[in-house]
């Protein structure tokens, strides 16, 4: 979680923050503060990006393929809820262990994941709509390790 | 029509119940472990399970592997009961109702988690009645010593327990590699007794594990015991 955060703090053990580290401290709070605000975004658009996501994909699978669309558009819900709370911590090693290894393996033997594509197009078109540039560079390395194979 | 809210209500949004991060807490103050729902755990040193191993072959020779195997099979029943409660509590269903993609992938992550290794479990021989779990960098197996051909018996005993428990059938496995003895990944067969302890002779004669499955599949199709 934040290391050069960290660091710097515990760098200044023995001086108080000189200048330069006063200035990176700054930019770290404001990192954390667009961090935050892009996390709520998430937060309050989830239900409206996914229920968007439903309809257009409805209108075009099968009738006998709707669990297998539910199943994906909640795999892909607790993806992103794992990817915004990674960039809220700034850890890609919090999202590895939480979730990649047990997604990907998830994926492979659920045949649903057919539609794990389209929910992820889906997800990456709502998002670029709904962010702004600077979200989007804070939430895209987190993001872009979770494209199904 | 889908209803997103009302799919997050009904099912809920579960992810990896058995993340290092989350499933395993501690005080360090107390010198306590235990998991995300507050039940105790255990840390075995391995200088302690040495001994045990050691300790067991002085004081009962050759009969050491059987109370090693039965210890596996008491561990692996409680271990049963706690997996079985844990998964099915965090995904509000029976273990039954989970996907088979859920319940190997829980076991798997659990396996990891708990420091036993890195469970996979080979179903191509499932039509015939037999199960091969494969298990790299096992905990067991570290603590046997390199060329005792003595096996992974408490790691045997505890995948006979748990697969019985979860197919409701009695189930025995029997060892075909084990990584003390240069070997890949550890591999064990399960089966009903009578169909795989067969394979318990063959490797006395050292066949390899490909050996013995080829072997325990042609016994299999023509309809003799192995």
């Amino acid at each position: 979680m934040y290391t050069e955060f960290e660091a710097t703090l515990r760098a200044a053990e023995d001086h108080y923050l000189q200048p330069q580290e006063k200035e990176f401290f700054l930019q770290q709070l404001a990192a954390l503060d667009l961090g935050l605000a892009t996390y709520e975004k998430l937060q309050e658009q989830e239900e409206e990006i996914f229920q968007g996501i439903a309809n257009c994909l409805q209108e075009v699978i099968p009738l006998d393929q709707t669990q297998a669309l539910e199943q994906a558009l909640l795999r892909w819900m607790s993806v992103l809820r794992y990817a915004a709370m990674a960039m809220l911590l700034n850890s890609s090693v919090y999202l590895e262990r939480q979730l990649l290894a047990w997604l990907a393996n998830t994926a492979q033997i659920d045949p649903s994941q057919s539609w794990d594509q389209q929910v992820s197009d889906g997800l990456l078109r709502a998002l670029s709509k709904l962010l702004t540039q600077e979200q989007q560079s804070l939430l895209h390395p987190f993001c872009s390790r979770l494209k199904p194979d | 029509m889908i209803s997103v809210a009302a799919l997050v209500q009904k099912q809920g949004l579960p992810g990896n119940l058995f993340a290092s991060d989350t499933y395993i807490q501690g005080d360090m103050e107390l010198g306590l472990i235990e998991n995300r729902h507050g039940s105790r755990l255990l840390a075995l040193p391995d200088t302690l399970l040495r001994a045990v191993h050691k300790s067991l072959e002085h004081e009962v020779g050759p009969a050491a592997a059987q109370v090693l195997r039965e210890c596996g099979g008491i561990w692996g029943k409680n271990f049963y009961r706690r997996f079985s409660t844990e998964v099915s509590d965090y995904y509000g269903k029976s273990l039954a109702e989970l996907t088979m993609g859920e319940l190997i992938q829980s076991l798997q992550e659990c396996w990891k988690t708990y420091g036993w290794g890195l469970l996979d479990l080979d179903v191509n021989y499932s039509q015939q009645g037999f199960l091969v779990v494969k298990i790299k960098n096992s905990a067991f197996a570290a603590n046997e010593t390199p060329g005792n051909p003595s096996g992974c018996w408490v790691e045997a005993g505890l995948l006979s327990a748990f697969f019985s428990q979860l197919s409701g059938r009695n189930l025995y496995a029997v060892q075909t590699a084990c990584e003390s003895m240069q070997a890949e990944e550890n591999c064990f067969v399960l089966g009903i007794p009578e169909r795989v302890k067969v394979a318990e002779a063959w490797l006395g004669e050292a066949h390899d594990h490909q050996t013995v499955m080829t072997r325990l599949i042609a016994g299999s199709a023509d309809g003799l015991p192995g």
